[in-house]
């Protein structure tokens, strides 16, 4: 579903900010990415969603390559940025059908997603109030009921989790084990790595814009927990970097 | 006063580049610094020409007045002007200036007393408004002062008056500003409300000026000779300042004492409902009982976006009235021509008649101000920390475009057609006449639409705190308007240069430019258009 190859970014001439990264997400991957502040993650993540111009390295979605194919892409994927700034000149309602129109979705899908995602994330009452009157968390869950409202194969996350209330977290993450079983991929930013180490089935650390590990959770952790691989990975990656 | 400046340079640096330029201290990238240069290139040309403005047109008022031998009116009519203009925009700049201003929340938060913040935020305004007031103000002091050959006296007491003159309508601007805003709050859609009691303390003072006016010299002579007390009526303080700079020293003394006691005072009160005001000002008001019974409909990408910069435009009546007052000037212009003769209208405009030509002269006028109608220029910059969403949108650029230039079109061309109608019936137009009347206006309105959204994806600003930056103070919304005015002045340009040659085939010429200059533009936003967005 998402491949990238090759993946460098500098910022107007400093030091790489990704260096050659490589990964694969597959269909039905639930796909975490780590990495302390300052790794990298959010300009992949920027990248792939076609945010952010890069000149080296090839990313491609669905078979489509990011560069060349933009809309292409776009059209199957989703993002959810770590900080949602929405339009707060409009209503919650006006904002769904905003992103809705702007990825085709018919009414009739509209009326069930909207009524089934703002119902689960208890959003329903707010959607007729100005986005500029909901507090963060708010917001956050109407980026995730817009981004889920075309049913994308490929959803993008930074950072998901942050800013969410328990009920909508546990929410989240059994409509990203829904998605990912009817065969979307789901490629997500996080530091909260107990979450990492129960949802995802793959995982990928970056470590100064350079890929340190990946590949199956069980496979990464081996018998340590997550904390105690991420944090011996770091340490030994300062020793090489 | 160490903290109040403090704040005021912090808030300074957010609304004007002021570390934005190449040059020893900059250490951003040289494109930012570039931006950050030409902003100030625009402000300083902008600012000169002001000056030289105000000098040509004190000169042509000077001999007018001297005509009328009341000549010592010209500086009192130039500081009551100024004061209208002052207490009209400090209106539409209370709310993000001294309330609902982006950084309330971290301001608050910091050990300074509120008088201290509501002072630097008033300072603010009013160093904003002495610039203003520095470049209309001074060269008519400077025309008044050769004229009447006064001495070193007056210039020393005019600079001295100077600093004090927008205090006054400052306050009263503030406290107007206060109670709209406060008065909108109340209602769900307050913006609306807003807009429209804004729109009303525009065109009210607007439509009362132009019923003052006479078009005969007689009547022009006997008009300023009733200045006096019409000012006085108007503006009382503008009489003190009248006889302050004629040097009567308890005059300045009063002039200066009701400005220092109007800021004072207005700073103490405020001050102390600052905190409260601003709670009011920043409460946005929830229903939470919303239910899906309203069928959703199925649009079209590009009906969503031009609903999103629609909604976008009226939700900022900062960003409304500075790109759409050109419409606001037209309309008040047809409206007026309902009830003052045409002839009038003219002279006010100081525009000639030109014969029989009054219909091409009215056309000239409306694409002038046409050309300021640019809600584009501001369009991608107002995207701001929102440009995630479009970037991210399976849309392509020209899409997007299109809305945001739709968007600008809808507010010029529907308002263009009916007003050049009205004027084409008052002033009796033949067919090829109300042609121009209409596709003139129509084809400059176009043009500042495509021309706007080019600067403005020359000249993005993105990461903005404040609406007023990009509206007010950003290279493209400078170079959006200014350009669609200079253009808009050709076609009069044009006739009153070239008395010899058919100006309805000068109007062609310049239909013809037009169309030519909108092609290519769009031609540039399709091909470097798209990659500076996809750079964006």
């Amino acid at each position: 579903m998402l491949t990238i190859r090759n993946f460098s970014k500098s910022y107007k001439g400093d030091k790489k900010a990704v260096d050659n990264l490589n990964l694969t997400v597959e269909a039905g991957d639930i796909y975490g990415f780590i990495g302390h502040n300052g790794a990298g993650k959010t300009t992949t993540l920027k990248a792939v969603v076609g945010v952010l111009d890069f000149e080296e390295g090839e990313i491609t979605i669905d078979g489509h390559s990011v560069k060349k194919e933009p809309i292409a892409c776009k059209q199957v994927t989703a993002y959810i940025p770590d900080n949602p700034e929405l339009y707060e000149h409009l209503t919650g309602i006006q904002y769904l059908n905003f992103i809705a129109d702007l990825y085709g979705v018919t009414k009739e899908e509209k009326e069930e997603r909207f009524r089934r995602y703002a119902d689960a994330f208890e959003l329903t009452g707010s959607l007729g109030d100005l986005i500029s009157s909901y507090s963060h968390g708010m917001k956050q869950k109407l980026a995730i009921i817009s981004a889920l409202s075309h049913q994308p194969k490929l959803l993008v996350l930074d950072e998901p989790f942050v800013g969410l209330d328990p009920v909508a977290a546990h929410t989240l993450k059994a409509i990203m084990a829904e998605l990912c079983a009817k065969g979307s991929a789901i490629f997500f930013s996080t530091h909260v790595l107990e979450v990492a180490e129960k949802l995802c089935n793959k995982i990928a650390i970056i470590r100064g814009g350079k890929l340190i590990a990946s590949g199956n959770t069980e496979e990464v952790r081996g018998n340590k927990s997550l904390e105690d691989v991420f944090i011996e990975l770091a340490e030994k990656g300062e020793k090489d970097f | 006063m160490r903290e109040i400046w403090l704040l005021t340079k912090m808030a300074f640096g957010s609304v004007l580049p002021l570390n934005r330029r190449s040059g020893k201290k900059w250490t951003g990238s040289r494109k930012d610094g570039g931006r950050g240069n030409v902003v100030w290139i625009l402000i300083v040309l902008c600012g000169i020409g002001i000056m030289a403005l105000s000098a040509l047109y004190s000169v042509s008022m000077g001999m007018v007045f001297g005509m009328a031998d009341c000549l010592s009116l010209l500086p009192v009519m130039y500081v009551v002007i100024m004061s209208i203009m002052i207490l009209v925009t400090t209106i539409y700049k209370v709310k993000g200036t001294l309330f609902g201003f982006q950084d309330y929340d971290l301001v608050m938060s910091l050990p300074v007393p509120a008088w201290k913040i509501t002072a630097s935020r008033l300072l603010i305004l009013y160093l904003f408004n002495l610039m203003i007031t520095v470049a209309v103000v001074l060269p008519a002091n400077v025309v008044y002062g050769i004229m009447a050959k006064e001495g070193p006296l007056y210039y020393g007491i005019s600079i001295v008056l100077l600093i004090f003159i927008p205090a006054v309508p400052m306050v009263i601007g503030t406290a107007v500003g206060i109670l709209i805003a406060l008065l909108a709050s109340r209602f769900r859609k307050s913006n609306l409300i807003q807009l429209l009691l804004l729109t009303l303390v525009t065109i009210v003072p607007l439509l009362l000026s132009l019923s003052i006016t006479g078009s005969e010299e007689a009547e022009m002579l006997a008009a300023v000779s009733g200045m006096g007390n019409m000012l006085q009526r108007i503006y009382p303080p503008g009489i003190l300042y009248g006889k302050a700079i004629g040097g009567d020293f308890s005059a300045m003394a009063g002039f200066i004492l009701t400005a220092a006691a109007a800021y004072g005072l207005f700073a103490v009160g405020c001050g102390a409902l600052f905190r409260k005001l601003n709670t009011q000002l920043l409460t946005v008001r929830t229903r939470s009982d919303y239910r899906f019974e309203e069928k959703q409909e199925k649009g079209t990408p590009f009906l969503a976006l031009y609903r999103k910069e629609f909604r976008r435009l009226l939700a900022s009546p900062l960003y409304l009235f500075n790109t759409c007052f050109g419409i606001v000037m037209i309309t008040a212009a047809a409206i007026a021509c309902l009830f003052v003769k045409p002839e009038q209208l003219l002279a006010l405009l100081e525009l000639p008649e030109v014969g029989e030509n009054m219909a091409i002269m009215m056309a000239g006028f409306i694409c002038v101000l046409a050309g300021t109608i640019s809600t584009s220029s501001c369009s991608v910059s107002l995207e701001g920390k929102n440009l995630w969403i479009l970037k991210c949108a399976p849309i392509p650029a020209k899409v997007i475009f299109a809305a945001k230039i739709a968007v600008n079109l809808s507010v010029s061309v529907p308002f263009l057609i009916v007003d050049g109608i009205v004027f084409a019936l008052i002033l009796k137009a033949g067919a090829v006449q109300t042609f121009f009347l209409l596709a003139l206006p129509i084809a400059y309105a176009v043009f500042t639409a495509f021309f706007g959204l080019l600067a403005n994806l020359r000249f993005p600003v993105l990461d903005w705190k404040s609406e007023t930056v990009v509206v007010k103070q950003s290279a493209a919304s400078m170079c959006g308007i200014l350009v669609g005015m200079v253009g808009g002045i050709i076609p009069v340009g044009l006739v009153i240069a070239m008395p010899g040659v058919n100006p309805y085939q000068l109007y062609l010429g310049v239909l013809a430019g037009l169309i030519l200059a909108i092609v290519l533009i769009w031609k540039y936003l399709l091909g470097k258009g798209v990659k500076r967005w996809e750079q964006l």
